[in-house]
């Protein structure tokens, strides 16, 4: 039986009449990538934060290690996790070198300051100082300071944010190492095909509450065998009110989804439907479903508006 | 030890930050040669220039004399500051010339004018019965002049804004940064990083200003009895009084950019009122009152008196190191449970 | 055209809007002008000094003829009353006087007088000599202790003199016609023949001090602070020419300049400053607003960062504040300083303001208070034309 490194119960922050986490409920197995995905604003930074122990909670209960903490996540425990914060800003005018040793040192335990600087690739870097590092680099050095304690659980917020193409790639392939050396990763983050390349359980948290949870391929199931037909439209504020012949529908400027389980009559029904109207048409698709979507039928928003 | 690596990252952070170097060391450093040029200038000029017309004057030790053809003339060249006073006999009348613009020299120049009529007077068979001899005795039983009394007012203002800028910029810098954030999720207790912080920026304080005091012996040779048990405690004890301060600047302001423009403010103002460069007694009422209700006053005190040069006893003296320290660590206290990284 | 003043209308905007402007600029340049007049103006005034008085003189005692008593009983008179000027403790002990110097040393007590023990006997035979024209005895000499480098104690010294002084003009009196004692007569002089005082001197002074600042800091903000954040790149793409910004800068440097002008000369004026309101001081403040702005432009091209430019102008402003001589008169310096203290285009500018203002002639020639600033404007524009860089 694989044991719950963390699980939370409940666990509300009311910030006076705004509810940014509203009572919510999950545990996370040891040995897996777990992702909170969500818009901004969703409350994913406050939970992690609170998890962190950097922000108090009102009510909820926390189990870490198997241990319940309060207040304050006690050191011992401390030093078995890692984190990597949204910004990544570090003590100026220090070598990368110098960071790495100075968090070392914080650790009882950890790793070879050399092996880290091979870790996140930048040995080359290892005298460079820290305010001369570009974004890429911070991100990997910050990384690497979490990583210098050798921890068994990595909280990661936003790890990839900010990226261009190919350091999100460095990143991804970072956390797959993680999950290969059967470490725990609980990161948040707004990108789905992040969440559906990297997790092994997704939890969609939007207003403080959770509202969907699953693998992505689970989620993306919940929609059944259905398909999704894109249509894109030539020009936008047309009288659209037609589309209520389908079950699900969504217009966005000039972009048409409509989920269907019945395809072949669906698609010749929209068709006709546009032809009658002699509405041009400019591209079709027709897709399977992703988290995007499952995103868009639970909330009728999409993850990055 | 975790106190001992984060204490290194921060020493290194402060002495490659070459703009906080300028700020700690260069800038006093000019502040202190020329405000010791150009107000020892003011206060103890070594020779006058003074102008005359008509009957020639007695010579008197510290002055030189300059004709002038004509009354006008003489006006004239008190009034552009040509010389430092203009002098003429008229009948019983010595009549003395003096710009307004050197009021801070005026009781001194009154004093030489009243040693001419002396010895005119002296001249013509009238003396004086009674003679007043004055006798000038110091604190310390050495000659101080002004000069020597403003370096350890300087040498405050220093550890005034060594400490509360090691707060308002120093400290309001990291956790804007969200540094301190980054300290606080490692298992580094927080009383560790500000113990670590705290110590660096006072051993960095008490090095700059070691520095600086070497720089003033080796400029103008002070005559100090220096007590270095009462000068590191004054340092020490000082700047971390004056964190103290800065911490309840940073938490009373909104952001860090209001805290460090706040204490930048401050220090101008306060540097007319703390008896650093013109003594206290010499301010308006109203505000010696202000003077003695400002910490850096009583910094400038425990300065001079650590140098030898004015009174302090051992009960005000360690008084004043007391409650520099533990109002600090009271609001230390306050401080890390009411401040937010963010 | 058009571009230039909704540029200049936005920076101007940002200027006004900004509390770290307005009290750098306004309130800073108003509160040292209050501060230091009310400092200097309270100079004699207001002090009240401790004194302590030793009579040890043992001759005469008691009798109509005790000297002493009688210089003892003046000094009682001004030290009684409300305000005093003195406050005065005496007795007659060795341990006393002890202990007053003690005290002066400590700087509890300003000054202490001590009457030696044969005084009233050494005055007798002092005025006797004096008849007779014989020089035969010592004189009466009375000691007074002050505290070195005092300036209370100085003051407190003119005082306890000037009250001897009038004992001993009484007994020169009764010796002898005084139709040749000298007595100093002090005038204050002013080039306009008004009462000239000290905030005469310093509002001229604060003006330039006011108008450096927004050159040296302003500026440099415009310059260096929007170029690292890439404010000037983003409105270069759009539609404007950097001569277009340059222009709309220097116009809202130029407004913040003249609102302080304003508020300092009306402020002098309420503050009982006298001075001419002319045509040339007119044309000599706009000669300083002109001359000091080149000073930003050359901070923003010598320093490569913000933060180098700002530690640049906080020296320099140091410099050209104290070494101008804005405040104090600068006398008495080695000649080092001196020499720098003439370099510099402050000390010209405010000779040269306060020459037209008539507070005071000019120490230095005027052709030189317009050359020498004009020099420093000229090379310091040529350099930054030729090293400013609009982006980094």
């Amino acid at each position: 039986m694989r044991e719950f490194i963390l699980e939370v119960e409940d666990l509300k922050k009311y910030y006076f009449d705004v509810k940014a986490v509203d009572g919510i409920s999950f545990k996370v197995l040891k040995g897996e990538v777990f992702a909170l995905l969500g818009p901004n604003g969703a409350g994913k930074t406050t939970t992690l934060e609170i998890l962190e122990g950097l922000k108090d909670y009102d009510s909820g209960k926390i189990r870490l290690f198997g241990e319940e903490i309060r207040r304050k996540i006690p050191r011992r425990l401390r030093e078995r996790i890692g984190v990597i914060l949204q910004e990544n800003n570090f003590v100026d005018h220090l070598k990368t070198i110098e960071i790495l040793k100075m968090f070392r040192s914080l650790y009882p335990k950890g790793l070879d300051i050399k092996d880290i600087l091979k870790e996140i690739s930048l040995e080359d870097k290892a005298n460079a100082k820290v305010e001369k590092l570009s974004g890429g680099q911070r991100q990997r050095l910050a990384i690497g300071t979490a990583l210098v304690g050798d921890p068994e659980l990595i909280f990661m917020d936003e790890p990839t944010t900010g990226l261009d193409p190919q350091a999100r790639r460095n990143v991804w392939e970072m956390i797959e190492k993680l999950r290969e050396k059967g470490k725990t990763v609980f990161l948040t983050t707004h990108y789905m095909e992040e969440a559906e390349y990297l997790a092994d359980y997704i939890y969609v948290m939007d207003h403080g509450k959770i509202i969907a949870k699953g693998s992505a391929e689970e989620l993306i199931s919940s929609f059944g065998g259905e398909k999704i037909i894109e249509i894109d439209l030539d020009s936008k504020d047309l009288d659209l009110s037609f589309l209520s012949e389908f079950q699900k529908t969504k217009v966005e400027d000039s972009k048409i989804i409509i989920v269907t389980s019945y395809l072949p009559a669906d698609m010749k029904k929209a068709l006709d439907l546009f032809e009658e109207r002699s509405i041009k048409i400019d591209d079709i698709i027709v897709r399977r479903p992703n988290l995007e979507d499952v995103f868009l039928n639970l909330t009728g928003r999409k993850l990055r508006d | 030890m975790r106190f001992l690596s984060i204490l290194r990252a921060m020493a290194w952070h402060s002495v490659r930050d070459k703009i906080n170097i300028f700020f700690n060391l260069f800038f006093p450093l000019i502040t202190l040669l020329i405000f010791g040029y150009v107000f020892s200038g003011i206060y103890s000029q070594s020779s006058v220039n003074i102008g005359f017309y008509g009957q020639k004057l007695p010579p008197i030790s510290g002055v030189k004399y300059i004709e002038y053809p004509s009354i006008s003339e003489l006006i004239n060249a008190v009034s552009s500051q040509k010389i430092n006073l203009g002098i003429t006999l008229n009948g019983t009348a010595l009549l003395a010339y003096i710009n307004p613009v050197n009021l801070q020299s005026s009781n001194y120049y009154t004093s030489i004018v009243k040693s001419v009529a002396d010895e005119i007077n002296r001249s013509r068979g009238i003396n004086s019965v009674i003679k007043v001899e004055r006798n000038e005795i110091s604190f310390s039983g050495k000659h101080i002049d002004y000069l020597d009394n403003l370096i350890p007012g300087i040498l405050a203002l220093s550890i005034f804004s060594a400490g509360i800028f090691s707060i308002t910029a120093s400290l309001a810098h990291f956790r804007d940064k969200k540094v301190i954030k980054k300290f606080w999720i490692t298992p580094l207790a927080k009383w560790e990083f500000y113990a670590a912080f705290i110590s660096e920026k006072m051993v960095e304080s008490l090095l700059s200003i070691i520095l600086l005091f070497v720089a003033a012996v080796v400029f103008f040779r002070p005559p100090y009895s220096i007590d270095f048990v009462r000068f590191t405690l004054t340092v020490l004890a000082g700047t971390f009084g004056m964190m103290g301060i800065g911490m309840i600047i940073l938490l009373i302001s909104p952001s860090a950019r209001v805290a460090s423009e706040v204490s930048s403010v401050l220090y101008t103002v306060i540097m007319f009122f703390s008896g650093v460069y013109f003594p206290l007694d010499l301010l308006p009422k109203f505000l010696q009152y202000i003077a003695y209700g400002l910490p850096l006053t009583y910094l400038v005190m425990a300065m001079k008196s650590a140098m030898g040069i004015a009174p302090m006893s051992n009960l005000s003296y360690y008084l004043t190191i007391a409650i520099m320290f533990f109002g600090s660590v009271l609001v230390l206290l306050g401080f890390s449970r009411i401040f937010k990284v963010e | 055209m058009r571009r230039i003043i909704s540029i200049f209308k936005a920076l101007t905007l940002s200027s006004l809007r900004s509390p770290s402007v307005i009290f750098w600029n306004v309130f800073f340049p108003v509160i040292l002008l209050l501060i230091l007049a009310s400092i200097f103006s309270n100079i004699g005034k207001e002090v009240s000094f401790r004194v302590n008085f030793v009579d040890e003189s043992t001759t005469f005692k008691n009798t109509n003829m005790d000297f002493a008593s009688y210089i003892s009983r003046a000094f009682e008179e001004i030290s009684a009353g409300k305000n005093a000027v003195i406050t005065l403790q005496s007795s007659t002990t060795e341990r006393f006087l002890n202990e007053s110097l003690k005290k002066l040393k400590s700087g509890k007590i300003d000054a202490v007088i001590v009457i030696p023990p044969l005084f009233n006997t050494q005055i007798y035979a002092a005025v006797a000599q004096q008849k007779s024209g014989l020089n035969l005895f010592s004189k009466p000499k009375i000691e007074v202790y002050t505290l070195e480098n005092s300036e209370t104690s100085d003051l407190a010294f003119t005082v306890i003199s000037s009250v001897l002084e009038s004992f001993n003009l009484k007994i020169l009196q009764n010796s002898a016609p005084l139709s040749d004692f000298v007595s100093p007569k002090i005038e204050y002089i002013s080039k306009n023949g008004q009462n000239f005082s000290y905030i005469d001197f310093i509002v001229p002074g604060i003006l330039v001090m006011a108008v450096m600042t927004v050159s040296l800091f302003g500026i440099t903000d415009d310059l260096l602070v929007q170029r690292e954040k890439k404010v000037l790149r983003k409105l270069f793409v759009a539609p404007l020419n950097k001569s277009e910004y340059f222009w709309a800068m220097i116009l809202s440097n130029l407004t913040v300049e003249i609102v302080q002008t304003i508020i300092i000369l009306v402020l002098g004026i309420y503050l009982g400053s006298h001075f001419n309101i002319g045509i040339s001081v007119l044309l000599y403040i706009i000669f300083v607003m002109v001359t000091t702005l080149p000073i930003g432009f050359f901070i923003a091209s010598f320093a490569k960062t913000s933060d180098a430019g700002n530690a640049l102008a906080n020296v320099l402003n140091f410099l050209f504040m104290f070494l101008g001589g804005l405040f104090f008169p600068i006398t008495g310096v080695p000649l080092a300083v001196k020499i720098v203290a003439y370099a510099i285009p402050t000390t010209y500018l405010a000779n040269g303001l306060r020459w037209a203002m008539g507070t005071m002639s000019s120490p230095t020639p005027m052709y030189l208070n317009i050359l020498v600033p004009s020099i420093w404007a000229i090379v310091m524009i040529i350099y930054s034309a030729k090293v400013f860089k609009w982006e980094v």
